[in-house]
């Protein structure tokens, strides 16, 4: 044994296990990344910009970006250093906006799909490992709730809602983001509780809730995580699909209001790109990070996908 | 010969004879004179030329379309699909008129022209108007020779059944009540005579004269005596119906789309109005403003219904033939129904006069023009549109210094703050906000889900939050806000004054006579639904109920107007906020003569009955 080894092994190698550690996957890491920064937006983005400019009637309207030339035929202004993306037609600022707008986004995913998965891993785990008539209600039950057309009963729930924040939006949304993490879960449940360890567990005495909360959801921790995500993913999908009809909140926008709002001043036809192609270029990122998520959740779940053989 | 070759051969016949199959007939063959140029020596030399048929056919094909389009308008429909488009009865319930029903077909008796300085009142199926020295009989004449689109008489007779089945039938959409009416007589087949219970001034004005939208619908009593005026759906074209005296007729109908055929047989000809020069005339439902939008940036449309001021700008480029009422900004008509802040005055804080006067100190209109109406709009100082009728009204309540006294439109946020505060308000330096006895000065603003409503409260809401008060938006769909509205269900809301262009009908919005007992709804939109009551708002109604007994046009108005406005501004019910306004685009590519305000003959809604007027001036660009 050389002076740079020791019982742990030498720094590079220790490097080198830390680097094979499966939750270490790149493309976990990538979309877990980008997503803590859109999440930290809020916070660090009143520090560099005045996301009061997000406000209407702050800033002058229709300016364009400061790199383009103005269409005055259009009724654009020139764009300006401190409006570097532009403002929209109500005088709201675009980097304002999207700073403010693109975690509000994330944020409405976040709750409703912590609420969706929250209760899919009750009921999934008390159908699939107690069985019985539990069961079978729970399965009707999510397999029922599924056949639901969600967005239209979201469309007259948000129609009936007045004040519509991102929380009371979140709770909406969580209504019909339960019954997919139901299934999910109860179906590796089902498939685990035949293991031997939980048998074993079972035979030595342990309880129900120890069984499934301490021998079983360890093992569940990449599904869960991949089914999290994927509910994220839909929740915004659902509350971008709402706000674009203009069920959403008003006052300081998410980023699919300002696509709402830029539908209805016809900003296509109008040209004014910037008003809605920067939302879209949040969106389509935070549908990204959260894609790599999964299928970096799917390769640590399952090592064939990441080249180890079994 | 190998199997291969065998094979390959076999499927190439097979080809051929497919292609044969598919092939086109024969070309015709046409012999042409063609000059040509051989090292310098112009010589002319005959040649065979094949010529595809169905090339020319389908040549022949576009030049019939376009000379089909050239005939025809297609006007707009912004209000969605019809949902029932075989129902072509005006007074049903879920009927729709916009759609070219009573541009078209139906025609009125007479029709104001907004645009007339001197409010000057078309006659169209009607010739004169008279009544009494003291308006209790009402004499209508109609022209002569008018004719149904079956050939049969429009007469004195249609006008007394039409008005006796309203009066016999309740609850008849777009039919006036005819409350005071105590009978309807036709003189003779030309004049009817309407005895009323009570002295009306405004009888004949108010129910048969178009002054916005559209009026009194006449309808043909030889099909609709024995009719259910409820249930009939006055559809079958086998029979011809619906049968209406307008210079056009119905062809097709669909969800989305109505034709109308011209009548070369319209009684109006002989009765000195032009025979329209359209031949054709189609109202399409294209979805949103930017479908619509991009529909007549292709010339598939010639009238819009109003779209906002992005979208004309983008037209206007792309087309170069598109026009709005004025050739720059405000480029928009003045619309009917004025804009205003409206507090529901059952509840506190919005029952006490100096919060209100505090609230109007904190409404910047000047930043709601340029911002939710892009400058295409003015300022309100009355819930009057700004229509010559009324402008010298308005007009003469600023020269009396009723707006110094009682300033309206003095936007000062301190003032506002300092108004909170001697009614006991303290600022809450944590939250931002006033309170008072531990309670947030909140308020929540109520609009219905359109985009300028939304614009414009979105900035009300940074106005007032911006002087502390806690300010929500309630953006709400049309059904749930008329609800509240007339139920007194919000704290505050931006809504309109509409109703007949009439003095006393507009003032009369604000009469405490409206007011409905407790646990009621108001009986209307325009019906004190902000339930202003007291002294001051009996003693304004007071004055009001004077002006109906006051005819139209009297010098004496002008005062009752301004006394009542004196009690009306101290107590500020409602805020006027901003002039209503509609940017209608007309393109030039196939007709002129649309309305301008440089050819202001009539108004441009070519939603309203006024439409009528608009056909006689229209003229093809390529004859």
């Amino acid at each position: 044994m050389t002076a740079a080894t020791n019982v742990f092994g030498t720094r590079s190698s220790r490097m080198a296990v830390i680097l094979r550690l499966p939750w270490l996957n790149w493309k976990l890491v990538l979309g877990v990344g980008v997503l803590i920064l859109m999440i930290l937006m809020e916070f660090v983005g009143p520090v560099f910009w005045d996301t009061e400019l997000a406000r209407v009637g702050s800033v002058p309207t229709n300016m364009v970006p400061v790199w383009v030339e103005a269409d005055k035929s259009l009724g654009f202004k020139e764009g300006s250093p401190d409006y570097p993306l532009g403002s929209e037609s109500n005088g709201r600022e675009m980097l304002a906006l999207v700073l403010v707008a693109t975690p509000r986004s994330l944020k409405v995913g976040l709750i409703a799909a912590s609420l969706g998965t929250i209760t899919g891993i009750i009921l999934g785990f008390a159908a699939g490992f107690l069985g019985g008539w539990l069961d079978s209600s729970i399965r009707i039950l999510s397999d029922a709730w599924m056949t639901i057309p969600g967005l239209a009963v979201l469309i007259v729930i948000a129609s009936y809602v007045r004040e519509f924040d991102i929380n009371s939006m979140a709770l909406v949304i969580a209504m019909f983001a339960w019954p997919g993490p139901t299934r999910i879960i109860r179906a590796q449940v089902l498939s685990m509780r035949e293991r031997g360890y939980v048998q074993m567990a079972q035979i030595s005495g342990s309880s129900v809730i120890d069984i499934m909360f301490k021998e079983m959801m360890p093992n569940l921790l990449p599904y869960l995580a991949a089914t999290f995500t994927s509910t994220v993913s839909s929740s915004i999908l659902a509350a971008t699909g709402l706000e674009i009809l203009g069920l959403g909140p008003t006052r300081i926008p998410t980023l699919g209001m300002t696509i709402n709002n830029a539908l209805r001043a016809s900003a296509i036809l109008r040209g004014m790109w910037w008003w809605w192609s920067f939302p879209i270029v949040m969106l389509v990122t935070i549908f990204m990070a959260l894609f790599l998520m999964t299928i970096g959740l799917d390769e640590i779940a399952n090592p064939r996908l990441r080249g180890i053989q079994q | 010969m190998s199997k291969k070759l065998f094979a390959t051969l076999a499927v190439c016949a097979i080809l051929a004879l497919a292609l044969a199959a598919c092939a086109p007939p024969e070309p015709e063959t046409i012999t042409v004179v063609e000059t040509v140029v051989v090292e310098g020596e112009v010589q002319e030399v005959v040649v065979t030329v094949e010529v595809e048929k169905e090339v020319i056919k389908e040549v022949e094909a576009v030049d019939e379309a376009e000379l089909e389009r050239r005939k025809t308008v297609i006007f707009d429909i912004d209000e969605g699909l019809v949902a029932d488009p075989e129902l072509w009865n005006p007074f049903a319930a879920g009927r729709r008129l916009e759609h070219g029903f009573f541009q078209a077909m139906i025609e009125p008796l007479f029709i104001l022209n907004l645009e007339s300085p001197t409010g000057e009142v078309i006659n169209w199926l009607g010739e004169s108007m008279e009544s009494n020295d003291d308006a209790t009989v009402w004499t209508i004449k109609l022209r002569e020779g008018i004719k149904w689109s079956d050939a049969e008489t429009l007469d004195a007779d249609d006008f007394v059944f039409t008005v006796n089945m309203g009066m016999n039938t309740p609850d008849l959409m777009t039919m006036p009540a005819f409350e005071n009416v105590a009978s309807v007589e036709k003189v003779d087949d030309l004049t009817v005579q309407f005895t009323l219970t009570a002295t009306d001034y405004r009888f004949g004005y108010t129910n048969f004269v178009v002054t916005s939208t559209s009026s009194f619908f006449i309808v043909p009593e030889h099909i609709w005596a024995d009719q259910d005026p409820v249930t009939f759906t006055n559809y079958d074209p086998d029979q011809g119906w619906p049968v209406f005296s307008g210079p056009y007729l119905l062809e097709s109908v669909s969800e989305t789309e109505f034709t109308y055929v011209r009548n070369d047989d319209w009684w109006g000809v002989d009765a000195g109005f032009k025979l329209p020069a359209p031949e054709k005339l189609v109202w399409v439902a294209y979805g949103s403003e930017e479908t619509r939008t991009a529909a007549m940036a292709r010339n598939e449309l010639d009238s819009l219904m109003g779209v906002n001021l992005g979208s004309y700008l983008a037209l206007k480029q792309m087309t170069g033939t598109t026009i709005a009422w004025h050739a720059d900004l405000p480029y928009a008509w003045i619309d009917p129904c004025a804009r205003n802040f409206h507090f529901n005055l059952t509840k506190e804080p919005w029952n006490d006069v100096a919060m209100r006067e505090a609230v109007n100190y904190a409404i910047d209109r000047a930043q709601i023009i340029d911002i939710a109406y892009e400058s295409t709009s003015s300022a309100s100082q009355h819930w009057l549109p700004a229509y010559n009728v009324f402008n010298s009204y308005v007009q003469s309540a600023v020269d009396e210094g009723l707006y110094d006294q009682y300033p309206l439109h003095t936007y000062d946020p301190e003032k506002a703050k300092a108004g909170f505060e001697a009614l006991g308000y303290t600022m809450n330096a944590e939250t931002g906000y006033y309170e008072k006895d531990g309670v947030e000065l909140a308020m929540s603003i109520a609009n219905f889900d359109a985009t300028e409503m939304n614009s414009t409260v979105s900035l009300l809401v940074e106005q007032f939050q911006a002087v502390g008060v806690n300010a929500v938006q309630d953006i709400q769909p049309i059904p749930a806000f008329i609800e509240n509205l007339t139920g007194a269900g919000f704290d505050t809301y931006y809504f309109f004054v509409c109703g007949p262009i009439d003095l006393w009908a507009k003032m009369d919005t604000f009469s405490t006579r409206h007011i409905p007992a407790e646990g009621e709804t108001s009986s209307g939109f325009y019906a004190n639904t902000q339930r202003w009551d007291g002294e001051a708002a009996q003693a304004y109604s007071d004055l009001v109920a004077q002006m109906a007994d006051v005819p139209p046009g009297d010098p004496q108005l002008e005062q009752l107007f301004l006394d009542s406005m004196e009690l009306w501004l101290a107590e500020k019910p409602a805020l006027p906020i901003a002039q209503a306004v509609k940017l209608v685009p007309f393109d030039q590519t196939y007709w002129t003569g649309w309305p301008t305000a440089d050819n202001p003959y009539i108004a441009p809604a070519t939603w309203w009955q006024v439409t009528h007027v608009i056909l006689q001036n229209l003229e093809p660009v390529t004859p």
